[in-house]
């Protein structure tokens, strides 16, 4: 599958879960973007080895006049140019964790999944075990970072099950 | 197209408000209280790029008087009624809605439902807080934006967790990073 990635998404699986390894695998099989935006994003904060980024390859979007309005404020976000990448590539997937972002695209039938979408597609291709899933589930739980409800509950059941 | 010229339909204001009460918001209710109809107008004319109808910075932020005149003579003709503060079309006014809609493009209508999805079910003060953030030329002569911006952090975290605003505004209405912002979501949501 072709994947494209907010920067949410980028900070949880790199930053909070440390799956650098695990992707660069995963890449092998699977095709994972960024936009030049989400990569100065991740890097602006970043508390990882910045060469982590590297697990994913580098786009750069051509800019959706029709999308642009939705994002009143924000048109030079991250998540803009995420979206604006799988609206041109119809197969490439969105990840996005942010709730404005995955909304967005229901409303505009782009498809979307999250950064617990992608643990799970990690685990039923062979990339994550049942130790590496209980480990990431720990490191979620223990972050300060921000996951919503329904993401914590649909990682609970990727992990038990 | 008689009908619709018949009842001044060809007005954009008229249509406008015709159209946004015949659409479904996020919890599938259509009806629409005075204070959003303005505002979710307000929302898609920007959203669109397209003025269409006049608005004026007043105590409530943007509010145009050529809507709430419009909105009262939908009501005189029989294509609206009020029910409590809200507003909600007739059989009649649903039989034109379904004409009107055919008279305009995809896209239109699409920010329009738009308009209607992101705001309708927002309570009074976080629509307000919404729209003087998002659209700050309408906090001039505002009797409500220095009260709401005491608890910015509040209203900010609020739409954010509702799905209204994304992390980049959010952390940019309160001068932080996105990490910082993201961050400090967690004690109280986890």
């Amino acid at each position: 599958m072709d994947y494209v990635f907010d920067t949410s998404a980028v900070i949880v699986l790199l930053e909070i879960c440390g799956l650098e390894k695990q992707l660069l695998a995963f890449s092998g099989k699977n095709a994972l973007y960024i936009p030049n935006k989400v990569r100065e994003e991740f890097l602006d904060g970043c508390k990882i080895d910045r060469e982590a980024i590297n697990a994913f390859s580098l786009v750069n979007p051509s800019l959706n006049k029709q999308l642009v309005s939705y994002f009143v404020q924000h048109s030079d976000s991250g998540e803009f140019w995420t979206i604006s990448h799988s609206c041109g590539n119809g197969n490439c997937i969105c990840v996005i964790d942010d709730g404005f972002g995955r909304d967005l695209c229901g409303f505009l039938g782009v498809k979307f999944t999250g950064s617990v979408g992608i643990i799970n597609e990690m685990k039923k291709q062979g990339y994550l075990s049942k130790e590496d899933l209980l480990e990431i589930r720990e490191k979620i739980r223990r972050s300060n970072f921000y996951l919503s409800k329904e993401l914590l509950v649909k990682l609970d059941e990727i992990c038990f099950s | 197209m008689t009908e619709i010229l018949d009842y001044g339909l060809d007005s954009p204001a008229r249509a406008l408000l015709v159209l946004i009460l015949a659409i479904e918001d996020r919890t599938k209710q259509k009806t629409m209280n005075k204070l959003h109809f303005h505002k979710a107008i307000y929302y898609f004319e920007n959203l669109a790029q397209d003025q269409k109808v006049t608005f004026s910075n007043y105590k409530y932020g943007g509010v145009s008087f050529e809507l709430t005149e419009n909105m009262e003579t939908l009501e005189e003709s029989g294509l609206v009624t009020k029910v409590g503060t809200k507003y909600v079309l007739t059989l009649e006014g649903e039989k034109l809605a379904k004409e009107l809609i055919q008279e305009y493009d995809s896209e239109t209508l699409n920010k329009l439902k738009y308009a209607k999805y992101l705001l309708n079910d927002l309570n009074d003060k976080e629509l307000l807080f919404f729209m003087y953030m998002t659209f700050p030329e309408t906090q001039v002569n505002s009797i409500e934006f220095e009260n709401l911006v005491e608890n910015k952090e509040e209203w900010t975290r609020r739409l954010f967790l509702r799905n209204r605003i994304n992390a980049a505004t959010a952390s940019q209405w309160l001068g932080m990073n996105q990490r910082d912002f993201l961050n400090s979501l967690s004690a109280c949501d986890k």
